[in-house]
């Protein structure tokens, strides 16, 4: 397993350190959620354990063949039971007998931690000790999307690690080998915002289906629909994505309305709708609206569980009551 | 890989190997024993990641060497309920694992050995060797102070501590000490100390019989390995930094009686019926010549024995857990104890009447 291109950099700095030895017994991965980190955090966990390493994990060895296998005695990974569950105490103390004891094949000891901003007060508690002060030859790798939700005594204990946008001809030619050409690369990569797992995810099957849904509900919107007639056309289960589509497009609202020019815009093949918008609306209630998609979305993340339906249906009345104005 | 083997050399290292393999297992590779053939010898391997146990059977003649994983607990009951003396011919191919004796056949799936979490040997690592007897005497003297699930980790397990001629043991959960030393013949440059998780201890001492046939030690950086005759135990070590029990041992102690021993721990046991369920505490009064005994408990209820004891000096009441006191007098194997004691905030030295090698230091209590 290798990192992305675009981490190539970001890579050679952290071997360089393992190679002399330099490394830290925390790293907390940290930048937006569609960058690639679980891919450079597995990398590096592969590399870490194996035994002949070059510039990569080789992929050969015992320790590679078993962790391919999906069992390496000496990694233990820490995820939320299911997704979008905070990560409980049981799992963190499991973390603290396995770095108490010594590794089972020699070497490393692995402790790959996502997402560290989804451990309970609890849990995060409960590793403090065994993050400041591991054994040696001892690893905890944490990802967090959004660091500044994790405790700062957690934060505190680790080397931060940044991830940030891509430049776009770093990615470009990996994007266009998954979305097929040149156009469509740039595009949902302007889109996602930089974010190339994101751009991909978005471009392809029913994230693309669903973005086209989309903007034909905000179209319908604009000459006058039923926002309530319109909410019951969008797949109640994409809500998140629903609202994340409808930050973007706010953001960029407001980036249009403020400066006027359309070289920073996100989503350029709604410039039309857009236009129509800024017409009709005052930035005022562009940022209100923002703030309560923000909310919305804040509460979906924090596991509570919103009637979809009703969101749904209130989000697209307070888009058609300023599109409309 | 393929060989033939009769049901009883194969059932008796194949129960104590399933015997480490735990029953429910989040890995399914950790369920599987791994079977390796070639030469003359047959080894089977079976972990749960904390220890390892690898026994050895020499094979009259292997056909095909080979090796392969096979689920522990299905081959070990096709195995017990073969009948006796049958011939098990065992065949791996195409990734699974055929297994025939008599007119029975088993097939069996299996799973790469090269996934098998087996710990490799080590290099460059210290070796000793010491009598079965004096390491099982070792433990024994001292495994029963361990801590139970303590969050401090270190005091999970068991201190090994070898040194030029002296071999010692110790254990504590914060509330009592054990330690146990005998002479050995080993000569080593720099002393050597770890410590075994508690399920090690257990698991090394089930391998381990009275008899003066040696056990050779193998102390890594990150395991203890133990080879006796036909098993390797391996274990992983704590990492940490046990506590320095040598301070905790108390000195100067002016009031030592003796008592004997099963005569003491029956008065105990006795009086511990009527001591408060949760502490445990008991009362102990030091007399010229006498002991007595004293429990009570909330709901008012009260015992009280007397116990001839060997004492002249000045009378004190001391209070203790009468589980810690059971606990020591249960494993010290001797006719007469000592007990050594200077105030009731001290703890108590209990050993052999003029100090056997095992020491065992009690912490009173305030009742």
């Amino acid at each position: 397993m290798k990192p992305f291109p675009w981490q190539h950099a970001l890579w050679r700095q952290i071997i360089d350190l393992a190679d002399r030895n330099r490394f830290p017994h925390a790293l907390m991965l940290s930048g937006a959620g569609g960058l690639g980190k679980e891919q450079f955090a597995k990398a590096l966990t592969a590399r870490m354990l194996c035994r002949t390493p070059g510039e990569f994990a080789c992929g050969e060895c015992r320790s590679c063949r078993m962790l391919t296998a999906g069992h390496h005695p000496n990694l233990l990974t820490i995820e939320p039971a299911e997704k979008g569950r905070l990560i409980r105490v049981d799992s963190v103390r499991e973390a603290n007998d396995f770095v108490a004891q010594t590794a089972q094949q020699g070497g490393y000891r692995v402790i790959y931690l996502q997402p560290a901003e989804g451990m309970t007060i609890a849990a995060a508690n409960a590793l403090l000790k065994s993050l400041e002060e591991p054994g040696s030859n001892t690893l905890f790798i944490l990802l967090a999307d959004i660091p500044s939700r994790a405790l700062p005594t957690i934060r505190s204990r680790c080397q931060r690690w940044t991830f940030a946008i891509p430049d776009e001809a770093e990615c470009l030619p990996w994007l266009r080998e998954k979305l097929g050409n040149d156009e469509d690369a740039r595009f949902w990569w302007r889109v996602a915002g930089g974010q190339p797992l994101l751009a991909v995810e978005l471009g392809q099957g029913e994230s693309r289906q669903l973005r086209q849904t989309l903007r034909e509900v905000f179209e319908a919107l604009v000459r006058g629909a039923e926002p309530v007639a319109e909410a019951a056309r969008i797949d109640r289960q994409a809500l998140s994505s629903v609202l994340w589509y409808g930050i973007a497009w706010l953001e960029d609202l407001i980036r249009l309305g403020l400066s006027g020019e359309t070289a920073q815009i996100r989503n350029s093949d709604l410039l039309p709708l857009y236009r129509q918008a800024v017409k009709n609306g005052r930035v005022r209630d562009w940022f209100r609206l923002l703030d309560y998609a923000r909310e919305q979305r804040r509460l979906l993340a924090a596991g509570s569980n919103p009637n979809a339906q009703l969101v749904l249906e209130s989000w697209l009345v307070r888009w058609a009551a300023l599109l409309r104005s | 890989m393929k060989f033939s083997i009769s049901r009883e050399a194969l059932l008796r290292p194949l129960t104590l190997v399933a015997g480490v393999v735990e029953r429910r297992q989040t890995l399914p590779v950790l369920s599987n024993v791994l079977i390796e053939a070639n030469g003359q010898q047959l080894s089977l391997t079976g972990t749960d990641l904390e220890v390892e146990l690898v026994g050895r059977v020499e094979l009259a003649n292997v056909d095909q060497p080979g090796a392969a994983t096979v689920p522990a607990r299905k081959l070990m009951d096709i195995c017990k309920s073969l009948p006796d003396q049958s011939e098990i011919t065992f065949i791996v191919e195409d990734g699974r694992a055929i297994l025939r004796a008599g007119r029975s056949r088993f097939t069996l799936s299996t799973l790469p050995a090269a996934e098998f979490p087996n710990i490799d040997e080590g290099q460059g690592e210290t070796e000793l060797t010491l009598p079965r007897g004096t390491l099982k005497h070792l433990i024994d003297a001292t495994s029963f102070a361990m801590a139970q699930q303590d969050v401090r980790y270190y005091l999970n397990g068991m201190l090994i501590e070898m040194r030029n001629h002296l071999v010692r043991t110790v254990a504590t959960d914060g509330h009592r000490l054990a330690v146990c030393s005998r002479s050995a013949d080993i000569a080593l440059d720099n002393p050597h100390k770890l410590i075994l998780p508690r399920k090690g201890v257990l698991e090394l001492v089930r391998l381990l019989d009275d008899s003066d046939e040696p056990v050779t030690l193998i102390l890594g950086s990150n395991h203890l390995r133990a080879r006796t005759g036909a098993f390797t135990f391996t274990s992983k070590l704590i990492d940490g930094k046990f506590p320095d029990y040598e301070r905790v041992v108390p000195k100067g102690g002016d009031k030592h009686f003796t008592a004997e021993r099963s005569e003491l721990r029956q008065v105990l046991s006795r009086t511990a019926i009527l001591s408060n369920e949760k502490y445990r505490g008991v009362r102990l009064n030091l007399e010229e010549g006498n002991l007595r005994v004293l429990a009570n408990n909330p709901e008012q209820e009260e015992a009280e024995e007397n116990v001839a004891i060997d004492y002249s000096g000045g009378g004190l009441e001391i209070g203790f857990n009468v589980g810690y006191l059971v606990d020591v007098l249960n494993v010290l194997n001797v006719e007469q104890v000592q007990m050594t004691l200077s105030d009731a905030n001290s703890s108590a030295l209990l050993e052999e009447p003029g100090g056997g090698d095992a020491m065992y230091v009690v912490m009173p209590m305030r009742l």
